[in-house]
């Protein structure tokens, strides 16, 4: 079976999400070729194929396109079956040619599968499978869900009406993606991301109980709630609470949480503690008493389920998978979002747990992410996806 | 006296402006700045470009024209060469500087007026300079954020500041920010507080609430306005159901903000719109019920200002130099920074507000602003501050 996926870049080292998909459908015997537009050079899991460079000179930019143009011949029914097919949906000539050009690279392909590893990536390219006469799939990841059809409206019309199958990475993005018009006769499956859960075995259980830390790893990004924690965090040492809270991490809203900090007087309690590589995030996350992940907006987020997997007491939001990802009471505890007041209640509440009661909650976290989360059953959930014909 | 005010841009905000106007009726003023023509220039003052970087032959043009400048007035092939230099090895951050201080000589400046702390390394060599006294203004995001969430921007203006004769302070509240950074017994720094004709803000005698309450925010879509907290006072509102309309003008487009009314359920009442000409404001302003200022720091509001002066009532955080502006029940409301409840709260109670309390505080507020904004009361102020570097020893 040849699947092709469509993503901007080459995944990155920790990209775990793509990395074990693809690994686990390779040793399965499939082919799997990544469509990007750009590719990291340690990048070694699978062929790449580059889509068409777009040069601002208009001279390069001509002979690019008379290239492409040969290089298309060969693939001649694939394009006509696409012009077809957008001169249907409304594409006016120019644009056309346009878009012909930048699904060059699509066009020339062999798949069974075109799988769109965000929605946001089909956007442009939602009739190429038809026209290769693939199939065409299309994660929900988050942002492309919950985020950027608040800000274009409609954007997946196309989309809906050319997806044979989707997959989900949780129950409420679903629910969200059909708020925002997916069909309800279009196959879903909800496959969740994976961790390693052998990496992410804590090597010492014992915490300094002295030194309470807090932690938190992620984007410095507004979605991720970072203000609201710290706003929480504020009023905990309004009480009397001592404590460091350690952000790992960079991201454009540095300014507005570092600021956040200083304003309510907890300079000296945050830590902003930069991005690090996967072995110092865990050598961090041993230390840390509670993990936090007070999101505004979230897919899923692995690094609650590694924090998991360490056994740490997580504490997060009900941001969308957030609540799938953490049950309430039973593998740590989810807080409505928006309500600071809340999350430092329960943190209070938390931490008056005592050893036993922790022990259960922690136990039983490490449990179901091991069964649960691990890459073993998300890469044979994935080969599952692919060879379950779809209902036409 | 010849007075530069330099803000970066030809395109000047309304308070430089309107200072600019007051002031050239007595002294020559020029506004220089790195961007091209202006469409409308202020009465009075002279405008010099000094080319802009988002054209390179704009900046070539601007550069040999100030070099050949030099050359003429003074026989400075040296600079002339210098430019040449930077043309050819493409350093444009170099040849802007070589063009600021060249057209600085030429003017030859009393007083060079720095709007923002950012410029202070393009002012360096003016800076050092004993002939030519420095003033620098304390405003928002450069004064009050940046440097106390960047060690090294809070060394780089240590450094800078023992070397500026004289502060301009937008607000008490920012003056004492600003010793946090440099202070000194003799330190020069007055509180300006900005100006407005009043002739141009007439009071809407006709103020009725609407049945449906109409709040207004306007500004960009900044964290440092805080609109995350009025909408999610905004929830808390339609949760009790209180009906409302909410419009934030400037706000459009901003991801965040969509997606919070979207995840609030509230999309329904609340609005975002694009930047629009001050006439408008005023316009939107009338017809409005209350202005919100959320915000999580400011320097000294100046929409508070004009909101008071044409009788919108305002409800704004207690932050910066807002309590210098408002006081509490009497020309206005103010809450605690960060807190829906707190924003929700305030509104509910201006709703229970009585038409003559209401007249009340709209009519201090006029009073208050009035007495503290008036433009001539500015450059009076401003005159003062520039006379005290030029007479006094600042450094």
């Amino acid at each position: 079976m040849h699947i092709g996926l469509v993503l901007s870049q080459t995944p990155g080292y920790s990209e775990t999400f793509f990395n074990s998909k693809i690994k686990g459908l390779r040793e399965h015997g499939m082919d799997v070729r990544l469509y990007c537009q750009g590719k990291k050079d340690d990048f070694n899991l699978c062929p790449v194929i580059l889509s068409p460079r777009v040069s601002r000179n208009p001279f390069f930019q001509s002979w690019y396109f008379l290239k492409e143009v040969v290089l298309l011949l060969p693939h001649l029914p694939a394009v006509i079956r696409y012009i077809k097919l957008e001169r249907k949906e409304g594409t006016g000539v120019l644009q056309l040619f346009k878009k012909t050009y930048l699904n060059a690279h699509l066009l020339k392909a062999k798949l069974d599968w075109l799988h769109f590893g965000f929605a946001t990536m089909a956007l442009g390219s939602e009739t190429v499978a038809k026209a290769i006469e693939a199939k065409m799939a299309v994660s929900f990841r988050g942002f492309d869900i919950a985020v950027y059809p608040v800000k274009q409206p409609d954007c997946y019309r196309m989309l809906w009406k050319y997806l044979d199958k989707g997959h989900t990475i949780s129950n409420d993005l679903l629910v969200l993606a059909k708020k925002h018009g997916l069909p309800e006769d279009i196959p879903i499956e909800k496959i969740t991301p994976a961790i390693d859960v052998n990496l992410f075995k804590s090597d010492s259980q014992i915490v300094n109980a002295k030194e309470l830390v807090f932690m938190t790893t992620g984007r410095l990004h507004w979605k991720k709630g970072f203000v609201q924690t710290v706003e929480a965090l504020a009023i905990l040492k309004a009480q009397g609470l001592k404590f460091t809270y350690k952000i790992i991490g960079e991201g454009p809203e540095y300014e507005r949480i570092a600021f956040g900090a200083y304003q309510l007087g907890l300079k000296n309690e945050i830590l902003f503690l930069g991005k690090l590589p996967h072995h110092q995030v865990k050598k961090e996350l041993e230390s840390a008493s509670i993990y936090i992940q007070y999101s505004i907006q979230e897919g899923f987020c692995n690094a609650v389920l590694e924090a998991q997997a360490m056994g740490k007491l997580c504490i997060v939001s009900n941001a969308e998978g957030l609540s799938e990802n953490v049950l309430h009471g039973k593998t740590g505890w989810v807080v409505p979002k928006y309500k600071p007041q809340l999350l430092a209640e329960t943190i209070n509440r938390v931490l008056g747990l005592n050893s036993e009661e922790r022990k259960t909650i922690t136990e039983y976290a490490q449990k179901r992410v091991k069964e649960e989360f691990n890459i073993e059953k998300q890469q044979s959930e994935f080969i599952r996806f692919y060879k379950t014909k779809t209902p036409v | 006296m010849t007075i530069v005010l330099f803000d970066g841009s030809l395109k000047t905000t309304p308070f430089i402006n309107r200072l600019a106007e007051g002031l050239a009726k007595k002294h020559t003023v020029y506004i220089i700045g790195f961007n091209d023509s202006l469409k409308q220039k202020v009465k009075g003052v002279e405008y010099m470009a000094l080319g802009t970087t988002q054209n390179a032959f704009n900046l070539l043009y601007h550069s040999l024209k100030i070099a050949l400048m030099a050359v003429f007035k003074w026989g400075d092939f040296n600079h002339f060469f210098r430019t040449l230099k930077y043309i050819v090895t493409k350093k444009t951050e170099r040849l802007k500087q070589e063009n600021f201080n060249k057209t600085l000589q030429v003017i030859a400046p009393d007083i060079l007026h720095i709007q923002w702390p950012s410029l202070l390394g393009l002012c360096a060599d003016a800076i050092a300079n004993p002939k030519i006294k420095t003033v620098l203004s304390q405003r928002g995001f450069q004064s009050n954020v940046r440097p106390f969430v960047d060690a090294e921007n809070f060394s780089e203006l240590q450094d800078y500041y023992p070397k500026i004769d004289g502060f301009h302070s937008v607000s008490k509240e920012i003056s004492k920010v600003g010793d946090k950074i440099f202070h000194l017994a003799n330190k020069i720094d007055k509180v300006v507080y900005s100006g407005f004709d009043f002739e141009k803000l007439p009071f809407n005698f006709n103020y009725i609430k609407n049945q449906t309450l109409k709040l207004l925010s306007i500004g960009r879509p900044h964290w440092v306005k805080g609109y995350e907290y009025a909408l999610r006072a905004c929830a808390i509102l339609k949760e009790k159901n209180i009906s409302f309309e909410y419009t934030v003008v400037g706000g459009e487009g901003n991801e965040e903000l969509q997606f919070l009314v979207d995840d609030l359920g509230i999309k329904e009442s609340v609005r975002f719109t694009e930047r629009i000409s001050q006439e408008k404001v005023y316009e939107i302003m009338r017809q409005s019920d209350l202005l919100l200022l959320p915000s999580v720091i400011e320097g000294l509001p100046n929409i508070a200002v004009e909101a008071m002066a044409v009788g919108l009532p305002v409800i704004s955080t207690k932050c910066g130099g807002v309590e210098e502006l408002i006081v509490d029940n009497e020309t206005g409301w103010l809450v605690t920074v960060r807190s829906p409840e707190a924003i929700a709260k305030a509104i509910i109670s201006f709703l229970l507000v009585s038409e003559e309390g209401l007249e009340d505080v709209r009519k201090s507020a006029r009073k208050t602003v009035e007495a503290k904004h008036n433009e001539a009361q500015m450059v009076d102020e401003m005159e003062d501050l520039y006379f005290e570097v030029l007479f006094l020893n600042g450094r």
